[in-house]
């Protein structure tokens, strides 16, 4: 075996490392200056980097055609962290200009702000970069941990406070699930490395299938909390309602691309590994109960709610349904429509919590949907980008969302789960009613008295809805732009 | 025939987006623009989008084959290529002239006849979408890409007619259209879902490719065949479905130009000419569209004749003059209906353009009775007007002779549909021309000739349009009268249009009637539209319409009036039981949907309920939550993992 040298391993690591130098770099910038402005810009430099360093690599990975390791196998470059951590930094740095432009305003500029995002973001690329169960629970703490506090940020906001209590509890009721479930993998298989694990499992004379099975579903467990898989759920409306608007937009791209890199490498694995039989359908049957309840609870969760913002909460939650349909499908045609979901999402989530971001008000609330009555006359640039973001989220064409409802459907079938394709598409006929509703106020209902005058759009704000809703356009329009290009190189799943 | 962009004729392929761009900029910006600019932001457009199409159309000249570009694949689904890719050929080039020339001229006329209207930015907004989906529409290469542009064209339609919708008439209109509109897209739909699971594939090219290897009169072919006629039916208003387009005139003048010349009727046969190839394989159903089109054509010709409406004259003579056109194309005449098209697009919007100006000067009189003598008044309205008349009734050398005389030589010689009636086709489409003369000079002598009906006030306020409305109307009347001699009769004489779109059409043998009878054809044309014309002017000009006043107040007159009673008989079928429907349905809507929705109390959603009582907010239950989850989990594996 041809094994690289060490340091031209370590190259992988180099995005990681890149955000972690900038968040301490902007920590420490934060003590000698009260030029709070400073410290956003250098968090968003931070990001930029990694994000080229990141694309260098990709496309190097991509010329040489394999898979690199670091670490003995515990940090990998291959396709599904490359194109995830690409994600993630896109939805880290439209993230960070966004609060950026609502930072004074909603008492975020306390100088530990935009370390912590960094921080989450990086736990956010070793979550999905990792090749073994250790590196991965590493990376979830990383990130996690970053934004329990997060959530908490706004002093003296109750709700806040509820928010990152809430789930910073649940969260480390999950990691000890994902941890128990981890020593039970190990326990089984004696290996914590995915490419172990898989070896080990394919041994003829491998006897403890049951106990892996049982790892398997627990590790599971941990990381349905993560992507808020019903019945892993309940945390997240209230924490995505509680947490600071812009923080919530974060987590709503960041921590649910992260979780889902790491689920769709875990099931991968772990459902490749309990093979087939009466206990290697159980994952699969699981995972499809809880994608199937996922969407339903999503859908019809959102439908109740009079404020937006807990609405897009809802819908965070149906969309992780969606893209379970392609953890379920698997395989590389799996990883790719999730993929194109989750980029996608990413800029229309953002986008949606900047617009509602610029009306809401300097205590951070005030996302009752009747304030959007009229604004397609008030502010028809706002109105409209809103308009295309949610008629993408419900999935019409020719907006990205269509096309990512239309790829994990096509997967799901193509895996043998029509059944669950029909529910996701019946369900979404139900998502059609509340985007609709936030259409319909801002185009047919008439303002009142109490709809509030629409400030001024911080530039930074409207060029993150910008990006967002031309890349919802654009993606919609030339989906060829992300699938062509993440399917060309076919080593998704290689070597493990 | 894959083409490159250093061709200009792939550069047509941008005409759309010019006019997208226009409606984009005008949509977005225009409400702050002053006065004239939306409508030159909106002519330059489609001046731009009429560069381009003339470039193709040089281009194309003395080549056979046109270019097919695929601009980027759409959507890969599973053993079906969703590409969007565009055709320029001589059809699609044909088509994208008429649109974008007589859509500018239509542009630069709406430039004075809307300016006082506030909506103005909106108006040409729309104006350009029309446009810019229509000409997606006709150099789509997919069926897929065709229906977003007759989609979009539906659309826009119901915009544009409901422009003044807060007037609930137009309003109703608009819905009317696009109500009507929905029953064609069902057939479009499954139309394109049978031959997507017939040939695999919605690429026309292959389509018409394949057809022609299936037996001659296949069912399939025939049933396919009959599903786009429906669609057709809808778009291009024929019977049964061609209700809207009298009412569609509730729209500014203008818009009805467009629609009856350049846009949205003549999408129906854009779509089955486009397909004649497989048309020309399925004999029967080419016979239903000619029988559709010859009953259309006569039913809207007899409907004319009742009409007081300058405006609804017009239009059921559009539906009529599209009937002629289905009969071309049923009997396989595909070039001569193109043509049809072709001529009909100037003399149409050059007639709606002058009875827009008679409407502008007389300040929304659009009653025919209280008209009169107004060609003294407006001398180029009038002359221009007596043009178009003279040219839609089929006057020799004029340009709706030649292409009437294409239709009527065609349907005579087809040999598509010999055995399916085309010797009656040919009477009773002969009976209607002479229909046609007749209810077009009563249209102008009503409104332009005879003794003046008007109130002293609006005599007194007649004036002629100025010259923003008026050079359109002339180039148009100078193009109805020549654009004939593009396509002379083909058994005497060398007809230019034929051989431009022989590479883009189905041929289909004909049959070759000795010399002297097809000159007798031709006579026969020349006899009914003069017996029409006559007819005309003894009862109206000589008579003093005294006899047409007798007849129309009988029963008869009365259901002509009423379009031959379809809008009556809809109401009792169709539109009666289905309000009952919907009302319950509203019940249903306001009782079980709203209340769950909207407060989530009461109702049927329990899910949702059962979702929110679910979030009660306590960790301790969310925790608790994720515990029976995880247990059932540990059950299984247990139950399951512990089985050998």
């Amino acid at each position: 075996m041809n094994l690289p040298p060490i340091m031209g391993d370590l190259v992988v690591l180099v995005p990681v490392v890149t955000l972690v130098v900038f968040a301490a770099l902007t920590l420490l910038f934060g003590v000698f200056t009260r030029e709070r402005a400073a410290l956003g810009g250098l968090a968003l430099t931070g990001v930029i980097a990694a994000l080229v360093f990141t694309v260098f690599l990709w496309l190097q990975a991509r010329a040489g055609g394999v898979a690199v390791t670091a670490l003995g196998g515990a940090f990998r470059g291959d396709a599904l962290s490359y194109a995830f951590s690409f994600i993630i930094l896109i939805g880290a740095g439209l993230a960070v200009v966004l609060a950026d432009g609502h930072r004074v305003r909603l008492q975020l500029d306390q100088p530990e702000f935009h370390p912590l995002l960094l921080l989450a973001a990086a736990g956010g690329l070793v979550l999905v970069s990792a090749g073994d169960l250790v590196t991965l629970l590493l990376g979830l703490e990383i990130m996690s941990l970053a934004v329990y506090v997060l959530a908490a940020w706004r002093e003296r906001s109750r709700v806040s406070e509820e928010a990152g209590m809430k789930y910073f509890l649940l969260g480390a009721f999950a990691s000890a699930v994902l941890v128990y479930g981890i020593a039970l993998t190990f326990g089984a298989t004696g290996r914590f490395d995915f490419a172990g694990i898989a070896a080990a499992a394919a041994a003829p004379d491998f006897a403890a299938r049951g106990l892996l099975l049982l790892g398997a579903l627990f590790v599971l467990v941990g990381l349905a909390f993560k992507v808020a898989f019903a019945p892993f759920h309940q945390w997240l409306p209230d924490v995505y309602t509680g947490a600071p608007t812009p923080v919530t937009a974060f987590m709503s791209v960041v921590v649910k691309t992260a979780a889902f890199g790491a689920l769709l490498r875990t099931t991968g694995t772990l459902v490749d590994a309990l093979g087939v039989g009466p206990i290697g359908e159980v994952l699969p049957a699981v995972l499809a109960v809880s994608i199937g309840l996922t969407m339903v609870v999503g859908n019809f969760g959102a439908l109740l709610q009079s404020g937006v913002k807990r609405m897009l909460a809802y819908s965070a939650v149906a969309h992780a349904g969606y893209v379970g349909l392609a953890v379920l499908a698997g395989g590389d045609a799996g990883v790719q429509a999730a993929s194109y979901y989750l980029f996608t999402y990413t800029f229309a989530s953002v986008a949606a919590f900047a617009v509602l971001l610029s009306l809401m008000d300097d205590d951070d609330r005030g996302d009752r949907l009747e304030r959007l009555a009229g604004l397609g006359r008030r502010r028809p640039w706002l109105a409209a980008a809103l308009a295309v973001i949610m008629l993408s989220l419900a999935g019409f064409p020719p907006f990205a969302g269509f096309i990512g409802k239309a790829v994990v459907f096509q997967a799901a079938i193509a895996a043998g789960h029509a059944a669950l394709a029909v529910l996701g598409i019946s369900t979404a006929v139900v998502a059609v009613v509340f985007y609709a509703r936030v259409v319909m106020t801002m185009y047919l209902r008439e303002p009142d008295a109490h709809t509030p005058v629409a400030r001024p759009i911080p530039r930074r704000t409207a060029v993150v809805m910008a990006i967002g809703l031309a890349a919802t356009v654009v993606f919609g329009l030339f989906p060829g732009l992300w699938l062509d290009w993440i399917a060309r190189a076919p080593w998704w799943s290689a070597g493990f | 025939m894959n083409g490159t962009w250093s061709d200009p004729v792939a550069w047509a392929t941008l005409a759309p987006l010019f006019a997208l761009a226009g409606a984009l900029a005008n949509g977005l910006f225009g409400r702050r623009w002053p006065e004239p600019l939306p409508g030159i932001v909106a002519g330059v457009a489609v001046a731009a989008a009429f560069a381009v199409s003339a470039i193709a159309f040089v281009g194309l000249i003395g080549r056979d084959a046109g270019v097919a570009l695929t601009l980027w694949s759409f959507l890969p689904v599973a053993g079906l290529d969703v590409s969007v890719g565009v055709v320029v050929d001589a059809l699609s080039t044909t088509f994208l002239l008429v649109i974008t020339g007589v859509g500018l001229l239509i542009h630069v006329y709406s430039v004075d006849y809307m300016r006082d209207d506030e909506d103005n930015a909106r108006y040409f907004a729309l104006l350009n979408l029309f446009v810019a989906s229509m000409l997606v529409l006709v150099l789509a290469d997919s069926l897929v890409l065709l229906f977003v542009g007759w989609e979009g064209v539906g659309v826009c339609s119901y915009l544009l007619i409901g422009f003044w919708f807060r007037k609930k008439a137009n309003a109703d209109a608009g819905r009317k259209a696009f109500i009507v509109n929905r029953i064609g897209d069902a057939g479009f739909v499954l139309a394109s879902f049978l031959v997507a699971a017939t040939f695999g594939t919605l690429t026309i090219a292959e389509v018409n490719a394949q057809a022609g290897t299936f037996a001659f009169g296949a069912g399939v072919l025939t049933t396919i065949g009959l599903l786009y006629l429906v669609a057709a039916t809808g778009k291009s208003a024929q019977f049964p479905l061609h209700v809207w387009l009298p009412d569609a005139m509730a729209g500014p003048t203008p818009v009805s130009a467009l629609i009856h010349a350049a846009t949205m009727v003549t999408a129906g046969i854009y779509l089955i000419a486009r397909l004649s190839p497989l048309y020309a394989q399925a004999p029967a159903a080419s016979a239903v569209v000619a029988w559709v089109g010859v009953l259309t054509a006569l039913i809207a010709a007899i409907a004319a004749l009742a009409q007081t409406d300058i405006k609804r004259i017009l239009a059921y003579s559009t539906i009529s003059q599209l009937g002629f056109m289905f009969v071309a194309i049923g009997v396989g005449a595909y070039a001569a209906a193109v043509f049809h098209v072709f001529t009909h697009a100037f003399f149409k919007a050059l007639l709606f353009l002058a009875a827009g100006s008679v409407i502008h000067a007389l300040h929304g009189e659009q009653d025919v009775r209280r008209m009169g003598g107004l060609g003294r008044r407006m001398k180029l309205t009038g002359t221009t007007a007596l043009i178009g008349t003279l040219a839609i009734s089929g006057v020799p050398l004029l340009s709706g002779f030649f292409s009437k005389e294409a239709i009527l030589g065609g349907t005579w010689n087809s040999t598509l549909v010999e055995d399916y009636g085309s010797r009656v086709l040919f009477v009773l489409l002969l009976a209607t021309a002479g229909l046609t003369a007749f209810y077009m000079f009563r249209w102008y002598h009503r409104v332009f000739a005879g003794p003046s009906r008007l109130t002293k006030d609006a005599a007194a306020k007649v004036h002629e349009s100025s010259s923003l409305m008026t050079v359109p109307l002339v180039l148009l009347a100078a193009f109805a009268a020549l654009a004939g001699f593009l396509g002379l009769p083909s058994f005497a004489f060398p007809n230019w249009f034929k051989g431009w779109l022989a590479p883009a059409l189905a041929q289909v043998p004909t049959l070759h009637p000795p010399l002297w009878v097809e000159w007798l054809l031709v006579l026969a044309s020349i006899v009914v539209a003069a017996a029409g014309l006559f007819a005309g002017w003894w009862i109206y000009e000589r008579g003093k319409g005294a006899i047409a006043a007798k007849a129309g107040g009988g029963a008869l007159g009365r259901f002509a009036e009423g379009g031959l009673g379809f809008d009556a008989a809809y109401r009792a079928a169709v539109v009666g039981p289905a309000e009952g429907v919907a009302g319950g349905l509203a019940i249903a809507d306001r009782d079980l949907l709203d209340r769950g929705i909207a407060a989530g109390v009461t109702g049927s959603s329990l899910i949702g309920r059962a979702v929110a009582a679910w979030q009660s907010g306590y960790v301790r239950l969310y925790a608790l939550a994720m515990f029976l989850g995880l247990a059932a989990l540990a059950v299984v594996a247990a139950v399951v993992g512990g089985r050998p």
